[in-house]
């Protein structure tokens, strides 16, 4: 695991995360919408504000992971309004 | 003991549907000088899956990725545990889209210098991609069960 960004751009804005698979289909669409994110955010204050807006995630968040910029992100890593966000959780390969 | 630190032939590729047919495993001259095992692994899809602690008919199994990612992280495991037990080659290939029930949708193909190695290679990759690669199923229900 990296450190995504150490960028600092602050501002105001909608973050969307993108879900996948089982997670998706629970909540019947393709990505998670959060309005007025103040960035950069780090990903274990984001994980609170997902399970908050769509607590019928909320079983499956504990097991799953952030991707920003298609590199899973530590916990205290930053994100950045424009970074690319995705919820990794009940994969399955094989 | 063997140096485990040779700088193996990895390659990945991601397939659209099933896998029909595998594809060759080539070695290059050097390599199969080396290669005293070579072991192949299909994943298939059962025919049923747990929904609500019940196991039920399937069609076949959705597969979805996310790519570069799902590349990414196949190559970067396939690498890691190369490295680790000394593999000369290997080949990975997994499906996205549908694959039906008895289909194959995963395909590993590695070679190293003796049996163990190439095994524990393959258990160990497998356990590690069902927990880092992005890559998920759903599966498509068969009808209700007319007899039942």
């Amino acid at each position: 695991m990296q450190p995504v960004s150490s960028r600092t751009n602050r501002s105001t804005g909608e973050l969307q995360v993108l879900v996948f698979g089982p997670q998706a289909k629970l909540i019947g669409c393709d990505r998670l919408i959060l309005s007025d994110v103040n960035f950069p955010v780090r990903v274990d204050e984001l994980m609170p504000m997902l399970i908050h807006h769509y607590p019928d995630l909320s079983a499956s968040i504990g097991v799953s992971r952030l991707a920003v910029n298609h590199e899973f992100a530590a916990a205290d890593s930053l994100i950045n309004a424009g970074d690319e966000v995705a919820l990794v959780g009940l994969i399955s390969g094989g | 003991m063997e140096n485990a630190s040779r700088e193996a032939n990895v390659r990945v590729r991601l397939t659209s549907g099933p896998i029909a047919s595998a594809t060759p495993f080539v070695l290059s001259d050097s390599e199969t000088a080396l290669a005293g095992a070579v072991v192949t692994f299909q994943g298939r899809v059962r025919n049923r899956e747990v929904d609500e602690n019940e196991m039920k008919p399937i069609l076949g199994l959705e597969y979805e990725v996310y790519e570069p990612m799902t590349s990414q992280e196949l190559h970067r495991l396939a690498d890691q545990y190369a490295r680790k037990h000394d593999v000369i080659a290997v080949d990975v290939e997994h499906s996205f889209g549908f694959v039906g029930n008895g289909e194959c949708s995963f395909l590993l193909q590695v070679a190293t210098s003796h049996r163990r190695s190439a095994i524990t290679f393959v258990d160990e990759f497998i356990d590690a991609m069902k927990s880092h690669v992005p890559i998920w199923k759903v599966p498509r229900w068969s009808m209700p069960d007319s007899t039942a």
